[in-house]
């Protein structure tokens, strides 16, 4: 047999009268060449018609290979991906239901070829099962060959063919057979039985098609006829389909024959003789499938030869076996085989389309004029749950992506601002550009720097206005604060109308590397601080203990022995002049680069007056310092015990103190307090890090109160703490620390010290390099801490809730001096 | 009375009937049918439910007896070839409705083996199916099973042949996609049967029905999580049977999971829940045991819910031939074993769903879906 492919058919012979026989269908994977028993077993790797001529017989074969053939379908699948790139816009290419629409109007293309172009056309099923699913390929094909007829004639025309063929475009309406190429297994041995399946089965198939009008009566108007009276079913038995590939058919004839049993002979004629029948009539009559009142007008047919077959394949193959052009969205051009075949398509696309404007719709419904991202995903996802529930299939993909973006559309517009402010509320003005302020709208009430007056503060954006300007305004307002003493940071001062920012880039660098050591060091961040950057002559646990000889040994008495020094250290550190023409971005911290001064001070400190304004036995009285939480407005005392050193600190190795000299021993009494302050205005005291204060100089004993007023010196404080109106949610964060100095001699000094969070740089109100803040004696002081820590890469975050890094006051807070 | 009732409770049970043959859940005209409901308890919330879809002739009702079989049969290939034998000659004469009424009565006293009727040597011929609407038998260990009409079958066309018009395949084409949604909406598991591998287009059916499916739990609108809301997705087993001895070979199955996988990849229906045919030795070697040993990872790739049953040929007990697979009991054993095992997701939003509330919810359901518009459009898009 000659082989040839349909794209280039050469002169395969000379040959008068040739029929031409197709084979179509499915075929399993295992044996992928339905053309069996008539042509030899072979491979097809690729779609298309295989041509193979038989010379002696004059039959001409054309065997379609497409993706009902299972070994192609499974390289199809292999290949499934959102890459294709001959399908609808927005159908999601990977899906099966857009690619078997696909690879079922290719399939057909060849189908409806061969029905051009045979006489006899075989369908191949690979079970005994007539397969419903080809009524749509059929009436698909019907509609393409109308749609086609067309170009056919054209091509027909300049190919230069005879009249009847522009006429009618065929040698004559071929004959469709069925081969299946199984029979169910308990009719395998019964030749009468399977005699009679197939007849049951050509009267059903019979039946169906004339009810789907697939055949007419008058096969000229159909794609294919079905013989009146003779048999066009052939269903092979296992042994009958010869098919060499068959292995277990193989070994099951091996033990048959190693056994000695004789292959039964069987009776049945064999699909190849079954074929004959028709060729026979092919060759002789020729075919008049015409029923009812048109069975006597015979219809044509024509035997052509070898050489018009070839002129007329060629001519009518690039028309069937063209690419379909893309279909673009908005036209639907016309294609009948994607109209009856992509039915799945089809339907989703027209169910998407109808739910994409009430998806819209369903966002749009009661949209406010301006509204926040919250929002905005909240309504998309309403809209998106419209789609879930109405939409269907491989566009549905498609309508979620356009229906995103119509609603983002939508947004656009009507958007807010929603900046994040310095505690994480979004901006509700809507969207604007820098001419305006952001606006959380969100008012917290906040306490001015002496604590006197509440003052509702704004949400706020920028650090200035956190921890400066809201102050300044607070102090206005306070009437009090502007007309006390107190101390005041250093901050920038500029010597030229052009100052700017200095970049800090070394200290940035810097700062991954302090984040690590600070995570490491995990309950004692303020480790490294300590050992470098203070003397050990500070206040410090351990160093406390070394004086456990002179002092009663009862708990916590330890930490009450204050050692005493004298003006010393700020007089020896060599102090820069701060720069006057760069200011430090951010705030002031252990780790700024010397030199620089802070724009504005975050941290205020005053003098609220004498000592006696503090009663313990009273408390902080509300009309002085308003807001307190009942029963948490007392400060603690701290009766400390004081060494006095100033007869070795011209030692300044620190292995003398303690040890030499002679000691003036003396007790002071300082009340302390850290007050924190929550969004809704409640102050409370802290009596420890993880205790509100409760209740007044009555509930302590002397002892203890002196005691917990020194463990209290001595804790590291939490800058954040659970408010006591919402534990869980609000967090109250210490702003204020309350020091009633004694009468007496030695000053106490503070040195804050403040890590807000994990990996941040440690804050200070001002250069370590000036030393301790010394407080006058016999007075009030409150030092007001920062409301947002800010470092020169922004603000630091605050934590969220009650379970993350609370931060720390570091110790040694206080100090004494002489 | 707290007691009593509690007693009351705890006899139920003893009062359920036991199924001596299937019943209809859906008649032949697919109406609902409540026969069902007194063989369900309503205290039990540990069932399984199995479904089975697949074209004419497939084995469907084969599948399902063999599920059925907790107790071994001594020879159940015999029992298979000798299932579609006639048990009397005389009744040939008789029409094919009355005939296997009486067929199912005589099965019954001589095989109680197999509760779901298969074809007949007769139907066989003539190419008729032997199930009609949707059959559901309850076993004795609670495992539900349904049995469906065949699926996208021509001979579902002919059978009242005064009101076929050109369209009615399509009508019978969107039936059949009813019953396969009805059956995704209702099952654990769906049993999808195949006798060849494969058509593209029963796999695009079993797609299309997954699409057209409503969605039956959306009564809770939930509009606080804002979540979509997920509609319950049932196992799906793809099932071969009748396989020859080369649907056996490691590179066989590679290819047909490989195959399945992408065909189903944009699917929602659940082809990884174990049901494989060999261990998947990277997940803790699920499903171990000593059928199909030879096949591993290494050889056929991830394992999905695939299984392959062999076609019993008469020389079944000649041990001397070369199959290339397990015997059919074993493999008949794992299957089920494995159905049995599968993981039983809740079917709807409702938890602890009894026997009883399952029913009423495919009562429910079939409403639904005969209900739904998807399935008129869809029908409209068809030739």
């Amino acid at each position: 047999m000659k082989e040839f492919s349909i794209n280039d058919i050469p002169e395969f012979s000379n040959k008068d009268r040739i029929v031409v026989v197709g084979v179509i269908g499915k075929s399993p994977y295992r044996y992928p060449n339905k053309a069996t028993p008539l042509v030899p077993s072979e491979l097809f790797s690729q779609n298309g018609i295989q041509c193979l001529w038989d010379e002696r017989q004059s039959v001409l074969y054309l065997h379609a290979v497409t993706y009902f053939d299972t070994n192609r379908l499974c390289e199809l699948a292999n290949n499934l991906s959102e890459n294709s790139n001959s399908t609808v816009k927005d159908a999601d290419a990977a899906h099966w239901l857009v690619a078997s629409g696909e690879l079922a109007i290719e399939s057909c293309k060849a189908f409806a070829l061969l029905f051009h172009l045979c006489h006899i056309v075989i369908l191949s099923s690979p079970t005994p099962v007539f397969d419903v699913g080809y009524l749509q390929l059929f009436k698909a094909i019907d509609a393409y060959r109308n749609e086609l007829t067309g170009p056919i004639t054209t091509a027909l025309i300049e190919a230069g063919v005879s009249d009847a063929w522009e006429a009618r475009g065929r040698f004559c309406c071929p004959r469709l057979l069925f081969h299946f190429r199984r029979a169910p297994t308990p009719l395998r041995k019964n030749p009468m039985a399977l005699k009679r399946l197939e007849h049951a089965i050509e009267d059903q198939i019979y039946f169906i098609l004339r009810k789907s009008r697939v055949i007419t009566n008058v096969c000229v108007k159909s794609s294919f006829a079905i013989p009146k009276n003779e048999e066009f079913v052939y269903i092979s038995t296992e042994e009958g389909t010869g098919n060499a590939r068959d292995m277990s058919t193989l070994v099951r004839g091996l033990v048959q024959m190693c056994s000695g049993i004789q292959p039964e002979a069987s009776s049945r004629q064999t699909f190849a003789q079954f074929l004959q029948m028709h060729l026979d009539v092919a060759f002789e009559q020729g075919f008049n499938d015409n029923v009812g009142k048109y069975a006597m007008s015979t219809s044509f047919f024509e035997l052509p030869s070898a050489k018009s077959w070839r002129t007329r394949a060629q001519a009518l193959v690039p028309i069937y076996m063209k690419e379909s052009p893309t279909l673009s969205d908005d036209q639907d051009n016309g294609d009948a085989l994607f109209d009856a075949l992509a039915t799945d398509v089809r339907f989703s696309k027209a169910r998407c389309a109808k739910v994409l404007p009430i998806a819209q719709a369903s966002y749009a419904e009661g949209l406010p004029s301006h509204y926040s991202s919250q929002h905005h995903n909240h309504k998309v996802n309403i809209a998106l749950g419209v789609v879930e529930a109405m939409a269907r299939g491989p566009l549905a993909g498609g309508a979620r992506s356009r229906l995103r973006a119509a609603c983002a559309a939508t947004w656009k517009t009507r958007r807010l601002c929603e900046a994040p402010s310095l505690t994480s509320h979004p901006c509700i003005n809507p969207d604007h550009d820098g001419s305006k302020d952001h606006s959380s709208g969100v008012r917290y009430i906040s306490v001015c720097n002496c604590g006197r007056s509440k003052c509702s503060r704004d949400d706020p954006y920028t650090v200035k206005a956190a921890n400066f300007t809201f102050y300044s305004h607070a102090a206005e307002e306070c009437g009090v604060c502007n007309t006390l003493q107190g101390i005041e940071f250093p901050v920038f001062q500029p010597s030229t109308p052009s100052f700017r920012a200095a970049s800090v880039k070394g200290v940035i660098e810097e700062a991954p590397e302090r984040a690590e050591r600070c995570d490491g060091s995990g309950d004692s961040p303020d480790v490294d601080q300590r050992s470098e950057g203070w003397s050990p002559d500070e206040l410090s646990p351990g160093s406390a203990k070394d004086d456990e000889d002179d002092e009663p040994p009862c708990s916590g008495d330890a930490l009450n022995v204050m050692p005493v020094r004298g003006e010393t250290v700020s007089a020896k550190v060599i102090s820069r002049q701060p720069s006057t023409t760069e200011y430090l971005p951010g705030m002031l911290h252990t780790n700024s680069p010397a030199g620089l001064l802070p724009a504005f001070s975050s941290w205020s400190l005053v003098c609220l007056g004498l000592s006696s304004l503090y009663s313990h036995s009273l408390g902080l009285p509300e009309h002085l310092q308003p807001g307190f939480l009942p029963h948490t407005n007392y400060l603690l005392p701290w009766d400390c015990a004081v060494r006095m050193e100033h007869a070795n600190i011209w030692r300044t190795s620190s292995r003398g103190r303690g040890k030499g000299g002679s000691q003036h021993n003396l007790t002071v009494k300082i009340f302390i307090g850290f007050e924190y302050e929550c969004p809704r205005g409640h102050r409370f005291m802290m009596s420890s890090p993880d205790s509100v204060m409760s209740g007044g100089g009555v509930s302590w004993g002397r002892d203890g109160a002196g005691a917990a007023g020194a463990r209290l010196a001595a804790s590291e404080m939490p800058i954040y703490a659970p408010c006591v109106c919402r534990p869980n949610t609000m967090l109250a964060q210490l702003m204020r620390l309350h020091v009633v100095t004694p009468k007496s001699s030695v000053h106490v000094t503070l040195s804050p010290k403040v890590q807000p969070a994990l990996g941040v740089p440690t804050f200070v109100p001002r250069p370590e390099s000036e030393g301790p803040i010394k407080l006058s004696s016999a007075a009030y002081w409150i030092l007001r801490l920062p409301y947002i820590y800010s470092d020169e890469r922004g603000p630091v975050p605050r934590p969220r809730n009650a379970a993350g890094y609370m931060g720390y006051m570091l110790t040694p807070l206080f100090g004494l001096q002489e | 009375a707290q007691n009593e009732a509690k007693e009351k409770k705890e006899q139920k049970p003893c009062i359920l009937k036991t199924m001596s043959e299937p019943v209809k859940l859906l008649d032949e005209n697919l109406e609902f049918n409540n026969t069902a409901l007194e063989y369900l308890n309503d205290n039990n919330s540990n069932y399984l439910i199995i479904g089975v879809i697949g074209m004419q002739g497939v084995g469907k009702s084969l599948i399902l007896n063999l599920i059925n079989q907790s107790m071994p049969i001594e020879d159940i290939c015999h029992t298979i070839l000798q299932s579609h034998e006639m048990p009397d000659t005389n009744e040939v004469d008789e029409s094919i409705e009355s005939h296997t009424e009486k067929l199912s009565i005589d099965k019954k006293q001589e095989r109680p083996h197999f509760k779901f009727k298969m074809q007949d040597i007769e139907q066989i011929e003539k190419g008729v199916h032997c199930t009609k609407g949707v059959d559901m038998y309850v076993t004795s260990d609670r495992v539900i099973l349904l049995d469906c009409q065949p699926l996208w079958s021509p001979c579902l066309i002919d059978t009242n042949i005064n009101a076929v018009t050109s369209r009615s395949a399509n009508i019978v084409t969107v039936d059949c996609l009813q019953i396969a949604s009805y059956l995704m909406a209702i099952c654990h598991v769906l049993v999808a049967v195949q006798d060849w591998f494969c058509d593209y287009n029963f796999i695009r059916y079993i797609q299309a029905a997954e699409m057209l499916r409503p969605s039956l739990s959306s009564t809770n609108v939930n509009q606080e999580s804002d979540s979509v809301q997920t509609e319950v997705h049932p196992h799906l087993l793809l099932l071969h049977n009748r396989c020859q001895l080369e649907d056996f070979t490691h590179s066989n199955v590679h290819t047909i999971q490989d195959f399945y996988r992408k065909a189903f990849q944009r699917s929602n229906l659940q082809l990884k829940s174990g049901m494989y045919l060999y261990s998947d030795t990277s997940n803790n070697g699920v499903n171990v045991d000593s059928v199909n040993k030879w096949y591993s990872v290494e050889k056929c790739g991830h394992p999905i819910n695939l299984f392959l049953l062999p076609e019993v040929y008469e020389d079944y007990d000649n041990k001397e031939i070369y199959r290339g697979h397990p015997a059919f009991e074993e493999l008949a054993k794992r299957l089920r074993w494995m159905l049995l095992g599968v993981n039983r997701h809740q079917i709807t939003n409702v938890p602890n769903l009894s026997e009883k509330g399952w029913f009423h919810f495919c009562n429910k359901a079939w409403e639904s879906i005969k209900k739904c518009t998807f399935f008129l459009e869809y029908e409209r898009f068809l030739p």
